[in-house]
């Protein structure tokens, strides 16, 4: 039982989330600068997605 | 525009020594949440001096009101929060949203003592509301949140399940959402799991690996949780509704 619940644990977390968890919280904001500089190049918006479970989604429609 | 424009507002608020902690979508990344947000939470002491800061930090921002209310202790003090787009060159269009009480949180006073503190290089110190308050703050009435909620306590979990103290158990017990991760804990800490059945007694399910027992506990831990999310808010909406209609009138 426990060692299939410690392989199930291993495998709830893919390769790219142990990576992203390996690094500090400050390189995690370095990183995310990067995302910014390439999302904002290609046009991104700023808006915040619709969140329709939101309390304050009504105040949007 | 400069690359990050989290960093931008977050360095304005220093600058103006405004009184905050840093929730929401970019304090789940800094705890290890592989999301990309494009607003900015704030929980902020709600004082007048800490107010009169703000304002300052947010006219520095060029950062226009967006919805009701105003920007006013008695509306922050109620539970309310104020929501901002900014203008300034390097942050134009990005949302800033400021809230002095969280609910099932307990007061700024509290969460600033239990704040963690995050250097970067050439961007001095983020205050950020601390991993335990975080997750508390994610118990409301929107799927997205019971999701990050999961995954934050799976990421501590995850980052120190060698030897951790007995109170990290203690919070994982508590806190996690997932039934592997709580039979597995429960076996590997059957003392501490025994001790906190009666804060969660979902955990008697634990004890005895009824996995299918536990999932619909889970549930409805999380049904009540929203529950009370929801009867939190139907009173401020129906002000911010009566706010709105007089605005318009």
């Amino acid at each position: 039982m426990k060692r299939k619940l410690i392989m199930k644990k291993n495998t709830e977390f893919v390769d790219e989330d142990r990576e992203w968890l390996s690094i500090t919280p400050s390189q995690r904001i370095l990183e995310t600068t990067k995302l910014w500089r390439l999302y904002l190049s290609l046009g991104g918006s700023l808006d915040p997605e619709p969140d329709p479970q939101s309390p304050f989604y009504f105040q949007k429609t | 525009m400069t690359p990050n424009p989290i960093l931008k507002v977050l360095s304005t608020f220093k600058k103006h020594r405004v009184k905050s902690l840093l929730i929401g979508g970019q304090a789940c990344i800094i705890y290890g949440a592989a999301e990309f947000s494009r607003d900015s939470d704030f929980v902020i002491l709600c004082d007048n001096d800490n107010l009169e800061r703000l304002k300052d930090a947010l006219k520095t921002l060029k950062a226009e009101l967006i919805y009701v209310p105003p920007l006013e202790a008695s509306y922050l003090e109620r539970g309310h929060a104020c929501h901002f787009r900014c203008k300034a060159k390097d942050v134009q269009g990005l949302r800033v949203d400021v809230i002095s009480k969280l609910r099932g949180c307990d007061s700024f006073d509290k969460l600033w003592e239990r704040k963690k503190t995050v250097s970067i290089k050439k961007g001095g110190a983020i205050n950020v509301i601390g991993l335990k308050d975080l997750v508390q703050s994610k118990k409301t009435q929107r799927d997205k949140d019971w999701l990050m909620l999961k995954r934050l306590v799976e990421n501590d979990i995850l980052l120190n399940e060698n030897n951790p103290s007995a109170e990290k158990v203690k919070w994982w017990l508590l806190e996690s959402r997932d039934p592997g991760s709580l039979v597995r804990l429960g076996s590997e800490h059957p003392e501490i799991l025994k001790e906190n059945i009666p804060c969660r007694p979902l955990l008697s399910a634990v004890g005895g690996q009824n996995l299918q027992k536990l999932g619909p506990e889970l549930q409805g831990e999380e049904l009540i949780e929203r529950q009370k999310d929801i009867e939190y808010w139907m009173p401020l909406k129906k002000e911010l509704e009566a706010l709105r209609h007089d605005m318009r009138v």
